[in-house]
């Protein structure tokens, strides 16, 4: 894993009609940058709020923090009976955009690979429908069963981030902790945005992988979680060495060619290409 | 080397990374699946190679095509792989895919057991770190138990990033290996005051999510959890602990009390949403547990509800979700508080946020009264037309049927009124409820005598609409209701007033169209309709519109003889027969009204839900029993296969048997009664005095006021319930003021037939009296109906292992397995050999001994629960919360070393124990492991270099304290606990005594061997009962009798016979005096022989193993009501160690600690009294100091182990 650029970061773009639609669809920060950023989303705020709150994080709740867009409307039907509990408080996490194309998946329980792909598509179903400024709460898909779970998600620009869990935990204390998780990515890709998931789903994995482990939230504190992220990347980067250094090379000229092959593509026809952007994979 | 390793680097330049992938997959977006295969194919490729850089990276693209969902099990073994590279980069890679992709089901799982080890003890805490969080995610019950020591450990590392890992992933290991709860929860424990507010927050984690789901074994942890909740600052950790405690309130309501205050408290100065929230849902379980009458929680109450509605009003649509949520659980033991915000929740219900409707829908069905339920079902009536999409219609009608419905119709006082509801609830297009818009309508009609009539006007209404209901497929779910229009028309149709035009609306072709199961209602109500407008006629003299409506019966029927469905098609021919002969017969001019009818005469009553499953089972009834033997092997193969289905078999039974005993026909009475009971169409031959239609019981007593029929009838097909609202007003009106009337004029009277009074002055909710006589019929229960209601238990629940007692001492068997070399001396453990006899013979005996253990352990437990909850009701009954002692090894003074390093210190050495404990257990595991452990065994030899180093040092180590005295330092000769009872020349006896925990009982083992060369039989044991002690003998046999001997002796055999002793007083040894009588028999004859003995009880034998912590030791020693004794032994040369097993072995102690020459010892009587040693080693003696409750007692125990230890 060679330590790619994020693609969006390659510059020389022409301001075009173009890079801008692109850029309007695919480059959307997930956190809104620098001024329009309610205070409330602020980190330092965050931190003021926590310290305030007695240290720990959790001082902010999520319900004070604004919510950015979401879609639609009601869900539910009749419930399954409940299945069988699963071990796992968290029982999954998925991020998918608002075409319903998985960004990530992380079950805590297990399920066949058809059987999440399906899971994927009615939660992105259940949670695209819901309006702007419902609240974030969804009693359970079908099947994440039983009446015990709740899907718990909140929408980020083109992202959704959804967690499904189970009674024990708090519905409050989950929101805030998915806007800890979008935080901490934003930290440690810099202004991240959905094709830094795109690209690097395994670094988001491994992020995610010191917040909640086996379904048990373990860290809610940012600071710890990037500070852990940080040193393993310098130990990963100690160990390429060397022998890392072509294959780095070789990768950052495979990402020069990125922005080149859509615009190669649709920079005859823009008006009719661009409505279809959104959409790739 | 330097150059393969460059060259190596350069080929993989070229390789496709995950970010190429990802770039290839969303450049082919036309032939994804094809580019995607192309790529796998790719991987493979890769996976061959020796390169593990090209192997990780093939790894990582298959990580993100599992996201994609393809299937990447098959890459299992390459996963495995990466996952053991030496470099943290690959390592993450492995752990990742195998935490994607691995579960229970992946057979290499077990592959992994020593990588994970070996990461798991890895120098570098982010290789720990990484094994740790894969494992969490694919663990195991196999890896569960393999590594539950490994990363026990782990929960003491230095680093707060592995121990919080460590604990987070014990909570996974319990899962899948409850054994190890109790071993590593002290430890857990510990960790709830962790330095490291990560640690903490962990701990308080995992211990919460037990406790939630076993509560009860996490009472004695309240006291913690307060002192952590009172102290911690950190918002997450206090919610995870006040969720706790509203699991742990229902079952200690005084704890409860205890929490109000610091909650509230809570409540007014946080300002955290999340925690005021939680801590609103737990003061509410508070409340709950409290129940009511205690006034001085109204303040509480009314609290809660108030900061209930702020959220509620919140323009954040979360809080408000969440504000209805709580206010849902207040609803069901205080609903009047909730009742108030009525204004506030049926405005929630125009909320634009469906999931906040739903919400106010649920808190409506608490909220409805007699008073307004017509008016809020109307509000949810106008919602049911304005909503769009059809689940959150279908959610209202549940909504308005569960309402209405509630605690028997309680709510409902016009029965008209609802009838027309569920009337218009028909017009609901593509709904999926018909079926409980039906049901109800069954319900009602067959329930509420007085509607009945009403009824059967509506449902003929809608018969004859049918068209509007049934019309399109889209209705599909609605036509439901024309199953229970045309039963209710069907079943009572002497109310009807056109009978022959519902006839003719069933008999329409249309009808057809229906699903089968409605049409073959419609047969067989067709017939009941028939049969009712045949007696009509008949009774008019009116032959000739009879036999028109036979004939029309004739003509119609054969439609549904055609019916592809089966029922409809049987019904139909053998009613269009029944109705050809009934032709015949009017043709002759015979009445016949009499007869048809009488095919439905008599009256179904409603069956309770469970009924059948109350029936109780007669006695005598063995329903597992074979009726007739199963076929014997002999017969034919073939008809093997019928035999496996036990139903089939029994059926077949039956027919073959002409002749049935007397069980026999009552069970089959019983079944047949059942099957009766369940068949709506089965008319009872109930013992009620009516059963004819013509007496139409409850005209008369319709009361109060007779309600225009002719108003909803008027509107053209279906009623509106709309004007109900209104009638209903009126009919209030009306009673309030005749009511008045009748109080001014005679106050003495009681009122007319009403099922309640009230003297209230105002309108209550009780004043409002029904219009009609709701006369519910209570639902039939079979005869002496069980009241058992455990069928609600999941019997696959997971979490049910995990419900262990907590807070027993640790059994010396209760060790975390670790995985060692075997130990050469372990052979000669003294335990094994002495016991030769259980050892050696089969399963039987060590059952037996399992099975009392087993009753041992329980015993113990009650007992333990006793004395944890005189702990608890202190705390409880004190206000400042004690700190609670978390005591390490704290034995009387001398024993006393620093807790800290003698924590390392033990590590190694339990590790050794254990894995001596680990190989017996191997021995004796069945054959389904054994190859694994094979395999460990041939890689023990690497760790035995390990371990090894590890050992010396700490062997020799003084004040190093052992676990109990099963170590081993020098050879000890075999011990027995059986000593010789008696002998001669046919028998030889020989006995130990054990003490159980079961209502102060000794059980007796005689082993009891053959040496002659006849056979010993009708052996019999005679004891001459003291007033102390007593043989428990059979029921039903004199103090005189002997006990019989279970088995018999052939030439050289011996055999072990157990009896249980009663024994009253403990404190003194006991001897009684008994007979073995037997008859032995050779060829020459029998003789009758005798054997005289003497049972020796010695105090010993009363004292039970019971492991004991050391802190719960020292608690008990500093008690200060024991009496205390000594003795000394002088001139021992045995090794301390030997010492020690000896004194456990004979006298049933075990060792609590031991300290160099210093060893503390604790055992336990049969009747509770605690027995506490300390036993000194001096230059060639031993002194030994015991503490005990009961001073005699111990006096007799110190004289024994005198004995005991002078031999030494």
């Amino acid at each position: 894993m060679s330590n790619t650029p994020a693609p969006r970061r390659v510059h020389g773009r022409p301001s075009d009609e173009w890079a801008r639609t692109w850029k309007r669809f695919r480059f959307l920060p997930l956190l809104p940058r620098p001024s329009p950023a309610p205070p409330g989303l602020r980190p330092a705020a965050r931190e003021r709020a926590r310290a305030r709150a007695g240290g720990g994080g959790w001082g902010k709740i999520a319900g004070e923090i604004p919510r950015r867009g979401s879609r639609a409307r009601p869900r539910p039907g009749p419930q399954r009976p409940p299945g069988r509990p699963g071990p796992a408080m968290i029982k999954a996490i998925l991020i998918f955009n608002n075409h319903g194309k998985p960004r990530l998946s992380k079950f805590y329980q297990p399920y066949s690979e058809d059987t999440q792909q399906q899971i994927i598509r009615e939660t992105f179903h259940l949670v695209s429908k819901r309006d702007e400024n419902v609240c974030n709460f969804l009693e359970g898909g079908l099947l994440i069963g039983g009446s015990d779970n709740k899907l718990i998600y909140r929408h980020y620009a083109t992202l959704y981030f959804v967690f499904c869990v189970d009674s024990s935990e708090s519905e409050l204390g989950i929101l805030d902790l998915i806007q800890v998780f979008v935080e901490t990515l934003d930290k440690c890709f810099e202004n991240v945005c959905e094709l830094d998931l795109i690209f690097h789903v395994d670094k988001v994995h491994n992020i995610l992988a010191e917040m909640v482990m086996g379904g048990m939230v373990l860290e809610t504190n940012m600071n710890e979680i990037v500070t852990q992220i940080d040193a393993q990347n310098k130990l990963e980067k100690s160990e390429a060495g060397l022998a890392g250094a072509p294959a780095r090379a070789v990768s950052a000229v495979k990402n020069m060619n990125l922005p080149e092959i859509p615009r190669n593509i649709n920079i005859g026809d823009i008006s009719i290409k661009v409505p279809n952007l959104p959409s790739f994979k | 080397m330097a150059l393969k390793m460059v060259k190596g680097s350069i080929d993989r330049m070229f390789d496709k990374n995950l970010q190429d992938l990802v770039r290839g997959i969303r450049n082919h977006k036309e032939d994804e699946a094809k580019y995607i295969s192309q790529c796998i194919d790719e991987i493979k490729q890769e996976l061959k190679q020796d390169n593990i850089a090209v192997k990780a990276n093939a790894v990582c693209k298959l990580t993100y095509l599992q996201m994609l969902g393809y299937d990447i099990s098959w890459a299992a073994f390459n996963i495995i792989e990466v996952m053991s590279a030496s470099k943290f980069t690959f390592k993450r890679i492995g752990y990742l895919a195998a935490s994607q992709s691995f579960h229970e089901g992946t057979d290499v799982i077990m592959l992994t057991t020593n990588q994970i080890r070996k990461d798991l003890s890895s120098p570098s805490q982010y290789d720990t770190g990484v094994a740790l969080t894969g494992l969490s995610c694919f663990v195991t019950p196999d890896l569960a138990r393999d590594l539950a020591n490994d990363i026990m450990t782990l929960m003491s590392h230095t680093k707060p990033y592995i121990r919080k890992k460590a604990v987070l992933i014990m909570y996974k290991v319990f899962l899948k290996y409850p054994e190890s709860l109790r071993p590593a929860f002290p430890r857990l424990k510990e960790k709830l005051e962790d330095p490291d507010p990560g640690v903490q927050s962990a701990a308080v984690n995992v211990i919460c999510e037990l406790a939630r789901r076993n509560p009860k074994n996490y009472l004695s942890l309240a006291p913690l959890f307060f002192k952590l909740m009172t102290s911690s600052t950190n918002n997450w950790v206090l919610i995870k602990i006040i969720k706790l405690f509203g699991a742990l309130t229902p079952l200690e309501p005084r704890l409860g009390k205890k929490l109000i205050e610091p909650l509230t408290n809570l409540i007014h100065s946080t300002s955290a949403m999340s925690l005021l929230y939680e801590c609103v849902n737990t003061v509410i379980a508070v409340l709950i547990s409290l129940s009511s009458g205690m006034p001085n929680h109204s303040a509480s109450i009314q609290l809660c509800v108030q900061k209930l509605r702020i959220l509620i009003e919140d323009s954040d649509q979360n809080l408000k979700y969440l504000g209805l949520l709580a206010m849902s659980k207040i609803l069901k033991t205080h609903p009047k508080s909730v009742q108030s915000h009525k204004d506030l929740i049926l405005q929630c219900l125009d909320d634009k946020d469906e999931s906040i409707r739903l919400r106010a829908l649920d808190l409506l069905y608490g909220m409805v009264s007699k008073k307004n339920l017509m008016e809020i079902v109307k509000k949810l009536m106008t919602h049911v037309d304005k909503a769009e999409g059809t689940t959150y219609r279908d959610e209202l009608l549940t909504k308005i049927i569960d309402i209405c419905s509630q605690s028997n119709y309680q709510h409902i006082t016009n029965f008209e009124w609802y009838i027309s509801i569920l009337v218009e609830l028909t017009r609901l297009e593509g709904t999926r409820h018909g079926h409980l818009i039906a049901a109800q309508m069954l319900d009602v009609a067959i329930r509420v005598k007085a509607i009945r009539k009403f009824a059967v006007s509506q449902m003929s209404t809608l018969l004859d609409n049918a068209h509007l209901v049934a019309s399109s497929t889209q209705r599909n779910g609605i036509c439901e209701v024309l199953y229970a229009a045309a039963w209710i028309c069907g079943e009572f149709s002497e109310h009807l007033q056109e009978p022959q035009h519902t006839l003719e609306a069933m008999l329409r072709p249309k009808v057809t169209t229906l699903p089968g199961h409605i049409q073959a209602v419609y047969v067989q109500n067709v017939v009941k309709l028939y049969a009712s407008i045949l007696q009509q006629k008949e009774q008019a003299a009116d032959m000739e519109e009879a036999q028109a409506v036979t004939q029309l019966m004739v003509d119609r029927l054969p439609q549904f003889v055609q019916s592809a469905d089966l029922e409809v098609q049987e019904r139909a021919s053998c009613i269009l027969q029944l109705v050809k002969h009934v032709q015949k017969l009017q043709a002759k001019a015979v009445p016949v009204a009499e007869e048809v009818s009488a095919l439905f005469a008599g009256e179904l009553n409603p069956v309770a839900p469970k009924a059948q499953k109350k029936v109780p089972v007669p006695e005598g009834l063995d329903l597992d029993a074979w009726i007739n033997e199963p076929l014997s092997d002999s017969e034919s193969e073939d008809e093997k296969p019928k035999a496996m289905f036990h139903e089939e078999e029994q059926r077949q039974a039956k027919h073959r048997l002409p002749e049935v005993d007397e069980e026999e026909l009552a069970r089959r009475r019983e079944a047949r009664k059942q099957e009766q009971a369940n068949n709506p169409f089965y008319i009872k031959s109930s013992p009620s005095p009516q059963k004819r239609y013509q007496d139409t019981p409850g005209v008369e007593h319709i009361p109060v006021v007779q309600i225009d029929l002719s108003v909803p009838l008027k509107v053209p097909g279906l009623p509106l319930s709309d004007q109900y609202v209104r009638l209903e007003e009126e009919r209030r009106h009306r009673q309030r003021l005749e009511k008045d009337k009748r109080r001014k004029k005679r106050r003495d009277k009681e009122k007319k037939g009403k099922r309640r009074h009230s003297s209230l002055p105002t309108e209550s909710d009780e004043d409002i009296a029904p219009a009609q006589q709701v006369d519910i019929v209570t639902e039939e229960m079979p005869e002496n109906a069980l009241p058992s209601d455990e069928d609600d238990k999941d019997p696959n629940d997971p979490y049910r292992a995990l419900d262990i007692d907590l807070d027993k001492p640790l059994a010396d068997s209760e060790k975390l397995p670790v995985q060692k070399h075997r130990n050469a001396e372990n052979a000669k453990s003294p335990e094994k050999e002495d016991v030769p006899v259980v050892e050696k013979k089969s399963k039987k005996p060590k059952k037996k001994e399992k099975k009392h253990k087993e009753k041992e352990r329980e015993k113990e437990k009650k007992k333990e629960k006793e004395r944890k909850g005189e702990d608890l009701d202190f705390w409880l009954s004190t206000t400042p919360p004690p700190a609670p002692v978390p005591s390490t090894d704290t034995l009387s003074a001398n024993t006393n070393t620093d807790a800290a390093p003698k924590d390392e210190l033990e590590e190694p050495r339990r590790e050794a124990q254990d894995g001596e404990d680990q190989d017996q257990d191997q021995e004796k595991k069945p054959s389904k492991h054994k190859k694994k452990h094979k395999k460990e065994r041939e890689e023990r030899p690497k760790d035995k270099k390990r371990s090894r180093k590890k050992l010396p040092g700490s062997e020799e180590a003084p004040g190093e304290p052992v676990q109990n005295g099963a170590l081993e330092e020098g050879p000890l000769p075999p011990m027995s606990s059986y000593s010789l009872l008696a002998e001669n020349s046919y028998i030889k006896m020989t006995y130990g005594v054990q003490g159980s925990l079961q209502d102060s009982q000794v059980t007796v083992s005689i082993i009891l061997e053959n040496r002659s060369s006849s056979v010993l039989k009708s052996m019999e044991l005679s004891v001459l009962d003291s007033l102390n002690t007593r043989m428990a003998r059979p029921e039903g046999s004199s103090v005189h009798d002997g006990v019989p001997v279970p088995f018999q002796l052939p030439p050289g055999v011996s055999n072990e016979a157990q009896f249980v002793f009663t024994v009253q007083s403990i404190v003194m040894a006991q001897k009684l005096k008994g007979t073995l009588s037997f008859i032995a028999k050779d060829d020459e004859g029998a003789t009758h022989e005798k054997l005289d003995f003497k049972l020796h009880f010695s105090c010993s034998s009363y004292l039970t193993t019971t492991p004991c912590y050391s802190d719960a030791f020292a608690k008990l020693l500093e008690s200060g009501d024991l009496s205390m004794s000594s003795i000394r032994v002088d001139g021992i040369s045995m090794s301390f160690q030997n010492l020690l097993t000896k004194i456990c072995f004979h006298h049933h102690f075990s060792v609590v600690e031991r300290v160099d020459s210093c060893a503390s010892m604790y055992s336990r009587s049969v009747q509770g009294h605690h027995v506490c040693l300390l036993v000194k080693r001096g230059e060639n003696s031993v002194s030994v100091d015991g503490k005990c409750s009961d001073a005699t007692l111990l006096s007799n125990v110190l004289e024994e182990m005198k004995a005991t230890l002078a031999t030494c």
